[in-house]
């Protein structure tokens, strides 16, 4: 899977092409709007980051680059300025998803996989990893073919972990992802301790092997 | 007190003084001068009777003249008066039938040869009604005079204070986060035009001032961004290094709830300096119980958690028309602060009515209730606060013309919010 990140913040850049190494993702890299005009006319991208402040341009034009070279598919607007206006002009103009800095980086690898398998599985978007089938349409999951009952959280979380796995992704990361963008974040993680707790034991009941190991306290990770 | 009636009333006790002392000063003047003039003519009528005297040849002759000349009387006496004398009495008039003020001259005359005290008098009756009619007059001039002043003054003061009163209308309707500059009227007056161009100077000052601060705050937000990105990403790639030993994880966990709080903060300061700059603008219809039943569904686990007791009583009928985010974000920070503040087994009560919203919750009373809506200010010591929900709600309330209000009450923090009623 190819990558291109239009980021003209060159250690930010840095950090999302090790972040997605891990993944078997090939990353490369645009620092300004000429270079990412450049990258999209000569290459095809599975997904494209697209920073809207750059240097020499508005990323929104690299956007409409992309429209007319008929390549929109995959594209994720990463963003300083969280103003629905461009929230909403990016989407409009075709992009995938719009993601607001600063964001955890596995909300990013979520992210990205989920627009990757919208784009390449279509109507059959299944993941499977070991014993674990995840129907990403029905929202169902099975353990060696027989189904789990997750509830909402559950699921979530298991995909988000599935889809930054071999990574160890922090608390902070999960309680943001499953509350949302606008919930307050609270004193404690306990309730994510809680979706965990009967995660693991569903699988396990499932007797599938625990995949999801706990790290000193800060995080957890989908070993595989 | 007004200006008008300040001036006014000054010009009504002046002229009401001098009317006070001037009329019986006038009237005490113009007597001494009729009672002047009397005298007069009572001495050249004794001139014309001593030029009578030597056709008077009888004592009927006297009686005759007498009963022609009323204001004529003669006495006999035994000596003459040294002088001639003047003065006022009050004596019966039989014409009139009434006690009248008389003005009499005593004087001594020889007539054939005898001394005689001679009368003069006359009455003072018309004079008195002369002096009386004229007071009268007088007293309407002045009155009349003193009704046109005020009507006049207050007129005038209306028509020049007029542009007064225009530029303090405009200064009332002006509010610093709407209007760039303020459109005063041209006075004729020096003084208004110079008050107005200095108001406009202040005002374009003070925009200016208030517009750099909002910028500012909104700039220095988003600048923030992307350092804090950089800081989160770098962090969450310590964290997938081998052999992370227990320390070092535990030193990572704690800067990343630092970079969380940062980013909170950032977050909260941006949304309340785009609030303020009114760039939250459609409107929307928004069933309020739907808001709140979606909230309570993200903190459901926390509070279950915390075994709070979450009890609604929700109007499925009421509805607001606001901007959809700011209402959610109203409602999300009420019922979030409510949550994280009741301790365990505590209680929080959700109220929707036609056009209201309350929030309460069990906790102990605040240090400074009067101060929980200001920007970074905390009741409670938890570090996860970013001190700014409460800001925020209120900062929506004024954009969206709202009221919230705070009381506490037997055991429990009640938040409202009422909302203007629907069209």
């Amino acid at each position: 899977m190819k990558i291109l990140i239009v980021e003209d913040e060159r250690e930010l850049a840095k950090s999302i092409v090790q972040y997605l190494r891990q993944e078997s993702y090939v990353c490369e890299v645009a620092y300004t709007a000429a270079d990412a005009s450049e990258k999209i006319t000569l290459h095809e991208y599975d997904c494209i980051l697209l920073d809207i402040t750059l240097p020499d341009g508005n990323g929104l034009k690299v956007l409409e680059e992309l429209k007319k070279l008929g390549k929109l598919e995959g594209v994720i607007i990463i963003s300083a300025k969280n103003s629905l206006d461009d929230r909403i002009k990016g989407l409009n103009l075709g992009a995938d998803d719009y993601l607001a800095k600063p964001f955890h980086l596995a909300e990013l690898g979520a992210r990205i996989s989920a627009v990757i398998r919208r784009k390449h599985f279509g109507g059959n978007n299944v993941i499977n990893l070991h014993e674990i089938s995840i129907d990403l349409l029905s929202k169902a999951v099975s353990v060696k073919e027989k189904p789990v009952d997750l509830t909402r959280k559950e699921y979530d979380l298991l995909l988000f972990l599935v889809s930054n796995k071999k990574r160890v992704v922090s608390k902070n990361a999960i309680a943001e992802h499953l509350s949302g963008d606008d919930a307050e974040v609270f004193d404690n993680f306990d309730f994510i301790y809680a979706h965990m707790k009967n995660l693991k034991k569903k699988l396990t009941e499932a007797n599938c092997p625990d995949y999801i190991k706990t790290v000193y306290g800060i995080g957890y990770k989908f070993e595989s | 007190m007004k200006l008008l009636t300040r001036t006014i009333r000054n010009y009504l006790t002046y002229s009401a003084l001098l009317i006070a002392i001037s009329t019986p000063l006038f009237y005490l003047a113009i007597e001494k001068l009729f009672v002047h003039k009397m005298d007069e003519e009572l001495l050249e009528h004794k001139t014309e009777f001593i030029q009578a005297i030597p056709y008077l040849n009888s004592e009927d002759d006297l009686t005759y003249h007498h009963r022609h000349n009323k204001e004529f009387m003669v006495k006999r006496t035994q000596e003459l008066p040294l002088h001639d004398s003047l003065y006022t009495y009050e004596a019966y008039d039989s014409l009139e039938h009434e006690v009248i003020p008389f003005r009499t001259l005593r004087t001594g005359v020889v007539i054939m040869g005898k001394p005689y005290l001679l009368f003069i008098r006359e009455s003072l009756v018309s004079s008195t009604a002369l002096i009386t009619a004229i007071m009268g007059i007088q007293a309407s001039l002045l009155t009349l005079l003193l009704l046109g002043l005020v009507v006049i003054n207050r007129k005038l003061s209306k028509v020049v204070w007029d542009p007064f009163y225009t530029i303090l209308d405009k200064l009332k309707k002006y509010h610093i986060e709407q209007d760039g500059s303020i459109d005063l009227p041209r006075s004729s007056t020096a003084e208004f035009r110079d008050l107005s161009e200095a108001i406009k100077q202040l005002v374009e000052k003070n925009h200016k001032a208030y517009q750099s601060q909002k910028e500012f705050t909104e700039n220095a937000s988003h600048e923030l961004q992307t350092p804090l990105a950089i800081c989160r990403s770098k962090l969450e790639l310590l964290l997938q290094t081998k052999d992370l030993t227990q320390e070092q994880a535990e030193i990572i966990s704690s800067l990343y709830a630092a970079t969380d709080r940062i980013s909170r903060l950032n977050k909260n300061l941006l949304l309340l300096s785009k609030i303020e700059n009114r760039q939250f603008l459609d409107q929307e219809r928004i069933e309020l119980y739907s808001v709140v039943l979606k909230c309570i569904d993200t903190y459901n686990q926390q509070a279950q958690k915390k075994k709070i007791n979450v009890a609604c009583a929700l109007n499925s009928e009421a509805s607001v028309t606001a901007n959809p985010i700011l209402i959610e974000v109203l409602i999300n920070n009420l019922v979030s602060n409510a949550i994280r503040h009741t301790h365990v087994a505590g209680e929080v009560k959700i109220e929707i009515t036609r056009n209201k919203l309350l929030i309460s919750n069990t906790g102990t009373p605040f240090d400074n209730p009067d101060k929980i809506f200001e920007r970074f200010h905390r009741e409670s010591r938890s570090p996860h606060g970013s001190g700014l929900g409460l800001a925020i709600v209120k900062e929506i309330s004024e954009a969206q013309g709202f009221t919230v209000q705070y009381a506490y009450a037997s055991g429990m923090h009640h938040f409202s919010i009422q909302f203007p009623d629907a069209k």
